[in-house]
């Protein structure tokens, strides 16, 4: 294999594959990017087995071939180099030599043959979709996702089809979010897929690129997400999402409706002193104003009132702000509405005039 | 300097016998567990004379002695006469850690002024004793809780002995290393092996190498050889927040099997879990430590999203722990820790599961603390190999108070 590229174009396909190459030592070979060289392309692929990436950029190829290298490093090392151009080459034993300037670094590699293959995937499945909304929704649910590793069927997003709606949701056992779109519907030819946190947050990353035309496909094993020559390929995850419809309160009549970007920041100070890592916070609803509390034993404890449209019997509840802040900071909207029933009850939280975004929250015992 | 006073009640649980029943006083008996299969718990020192001893079968012990009269034990007794001592010795110090069901620590450091030199306020705690509940005790009087325990040791029954700052080095010097607490018959063959037989060669004796063999309690051996010990006596209630919530088992024998470790595992778990959840804890890091027949220690931890007292989370993350292990040989100690402590903070469930796991658990533990441990357990627990010993006889370690920490070192 032998091929020269520009510094640039290597450092992009190399960056994306960052997050995906396996951390920890379990297959030493997972560690590695696969690169191939064949008509005038420089191939490149990463996996941890759950999620596949691959991409593909021009490069002026003498020598067809493949082999895999420690991403990390080779990644570290083109960074650096002193010239736009790269050479890269491969010589017995699966050698790496990247030359560049009057650098030259010659890196152990593992045979291509034993990197794992990626996916097949059918394009005919792929669809257009609107990057804009997918983004929307990713970034609406993505911290209410658990990271409890032992509660593997809530690792990730539940994704799902009603009539002409699509629909993700996340938990995480303490609070739920729940997102309906319009659009996206012909993609998703599978009921109720289970995406993988990680997957999901590596086309997220993708999405952010600018032009150019999304696709999505998720069918029986896996989600794809294609764009240009970048194929990210996420294996769906096993087990049974918890019957969140059970969860959605019905009967939440004590309404109150609060200014956003106030209740955020007033949480936020008031946090501050609520006691250790679970923020737990005292809302008590009264006629036309809320009354923020938190105290923590060791340190102290703080205060504050704001204004809101609440006019239902007064109510005391505690929740973790934390799950508050998250859901605050993620809302375009400049007015939530807050749906209660009693202090053991959980809470709804919507954007005011919408139905679309709906968010519970468990309390805290007071 | 410190002056700590250890006391050791003489033959405890046998005295408490002789003393509500007239009839056993000054006769050699044996207090035993109310099961089929039992051993002798305590003999009384009458029995003893005829060399019965702890652990004996009934077959052994009326061998050694024919006249040995049997008394089932009965923990009640015991548990409120422990708490009798310990509110007489709370009349000398506020600073009385419970040790075990029939020992305890008392920090009187700087009580001379209220009650005379260290001795004499023993013999007043002594005298009290004796008078209110009938009972003799070895008292124990030293810079530290290593050597006041050492003490203790040295006259039964009826014992009183005071160790002074002065005197250490000369009293350890010839002393053999299983005299000190914490150094058993496992520790001292390996301790010979060594070339190590006293205190005064344990001391002298390179840390480097004690590390090297002994892991983490390589150098605490060291220090026990010189006779310094640094720990406090911590009165309960004031432990402070807990930092962690443990327990460790050593094993009757040396076990190589996973399963049977595991179940092991699981058994500290479940006590790990009920003890945290009684107090309102929960733990973020759960730590599995294993000691190798050679005395080798070492821990693993493992961190999780979110804190937790539930049995099956802590045992699978320990369980997970001990799968990553390629163990070098059969174990002999196992412990099981969660740490990162917290606060149980109140926060609910959305899910039905998680509510019906928590008042599960909750049920458990309550039939468990009204009946009495390991009455509703894990069916695995029951397995052969792994199971919970149901002698009847109340553990030596029972403490009437506060969060037990055992901490393996």
């Amino acid at each position: 294999m032998k091929f020269n590229i520009g510094k640039p174009e290597f450092i992009k396909v190399l960056q994306r594959i960052q997050g995906i190459v396996e951390k920890r030592n379990t297959m030493p070979i997972l560690a590695n990017v696969l690169m191939e060289s064949s008509n005038g392309r420089l191939n490149i692929m990463a996996t941890d087995l759950e999620v596949f990436i691959k991409d593909s950029s021009p490069a002026d190829v003498s020598e067809d071939g493949s082999v895999t290298v420690n991403a990390r490093k080779l990644f570290e090392i083109v960074k650096e180099l002193p010239s736009d151009k790269v050479d890269v080459s491969t010589s017995k034993e699966d050698r790496v030599t990247v030359k560049a300037g009057k650098a030259r670094f010659s890196i152990m590699g593992l045979p291509s043959k034993d990197f794992p293959v990626f996916p097949a995937i059918d394009d005919s499945r792929l669809e257009p979709v609107d990057s804009d909304n997918l983004k929307e929704m990713i970034d609406k649910t993505s911290f209410a996702v658990s990271t409890d590793e032992t509660r593997y069927n809530i690792n990730g997003f539940l994704l799902e089809k009603e009539e002409t709606k699509i629909r993700m949701v996340a938990t995480d056992g303490h609070r739920l979010a729940f997102i309906e779109k319009q659009d996206l519907k012909s993609a998703v030819q599978k009921e109720g897929v289970l995406l993988p946190r990680k997957g999901v947050m590596e086309m997220r990353k993708l999405l952010d690129e600018k032009e150019g035309e999304f696709l999505l496909g998720v069918t029986e094993k896996s989600a794809v997400m294609k764009k240009d020559a970048t194929v990210i390929s996420v294996r769906l995850l096993e087990g049974e999402f918890p019957d969140y419809k059970k969860v959605i309160p019905k009967d939440n009549d004590k309404m109150a409706v609060a200014e956003k970007a106030v209740l955020l920041a007033s949480l936020k100070r008031v946090s501050i002193l609520s006691s250790d890592k679970i923020k737990g916070v005292k809302f008590s609803f009264l006629k036309s104003r809320l009354v923020l509390s938190s105290s923590s034993p060791d340190i102290g404890d703080a205060i504050e009132e704001l204004d809101l449209d609440y006019s239902e019997e007064d109510i005391e509840i505690a929740f973790n702000a934390r799950y508050f802040i998250d859901m605050l900071e993620a809302l375009d909207e400049e007015k939530v509405r807050i749906n209660l029933k009693d202090p053991l009850s959980p809470g709804i939280l919507r954007p005011e005039g919408s139905d679309d975004y709906t968010y519970i929250i468990m309390p805290m015992r007071l | 300097m410190r002056t700590i006073m250890h006391l050791d009640m003489n033959a405890f649980f046998a005295s408490v016998e002789q003393r509500c029943d007239p009839g056993l006083r000054g006769k050699p008996i044996a207090v035993i567990g109310s099961a089929h299969r039992t051993v002798v718990t305590t003999a009384s020192y009458e029995a003893r004379k005829f060399g019965v001893k702890t652990g004996m079968n009934k077959y052994e012990a009326k061998r050694a002695c024919p006249g040995l009269i049997f008394v089932v034990g009965d923990n009640r007794k015991y548990i409120d006469t422990s708490i009798r001592i310990l509110n007489i010795l709370k009349d000398f110090s506020p600073k009385v850690e419970a040790y075990s069901i029939d020992e305890a620590f008392v920090e009187i450091t700087g009580m001379s002024s209220l009650f005379g030199e260290p001795a004499t306020l023993a013999s007043l705690v002594k005298e009290r004793i004796r008078g209110e509940l009938g009972l003799t005790c070895s008292i124990g009087i030293a810079p530290n809780k290593l050597l006041a325990k050492l003490a203790s040791d040295m006259q039964k029954p009826d014992g009183l002995v005071e160790i002074r700052e002065g005197d250490v080095a000369t009293l350890l010097e010839p002393l053999p290393v299983g005299e000190l607490f914490g150094i058993g018959p496992k520790l001292t063959a390996h301790l010979a092996s060594l070339g190590v037989a006293t205190c005064g060669e344990l001391a002298r004796f390179p840390v480097s190498i004690l590390r090297e063999r002994f892991g983490i309690i390589g150098e605490r051996l060291a220090l026990m050889g010189q006779g310094i010990d640094t720990s406090p006596v911590i009165p309960a209630g004031e432990e402070g927040e807990a930092k962690s919530v443990g327990h460790s088992t050593t094993l009757k024998r040396d076990i190589s099997e996973r399963g049977v470790i595991k179940r092991h595992i699981l058994k500290l778990s479940e006590m790990v879990g009920a003890r945290a959840r009684r107090y309102g804890l929960k733990g973020r890091k759960v730590t599995l430590t294993l000691r190798y027949h050679d005395f080798f220690t070492f821990s693993r931890q493992k961190t999780l999203a979110i804190p937790t007292n539930d049995t099956r989370a802590i045992y699978s993350a320990a369980s997970s722990i001990i799968d990553s292990l390629r163990l070098k040989s059969a174990i002999r100690l196992v412990g099981v820790a969660i740490s990162d402590i917290s606060k149980e903070t109140g926060q609910l469930d959305l899910f039905e599961d998680g509510i019906k796991r928590e008042r599960l658990l909750k049920a458990i533990d309550e039939i468990n603390k009204d009946i009495g441990a390991f009455t509703i357990t894990w069916a695995s627990i029951c397995d052969e190999g792994a199971q919970v010993e149901g002698s009847g006889v109340i553990s030596p370690s029972w403490r009437p108070e506060g969060v037990k920490r055992v901490e393996v070192r």
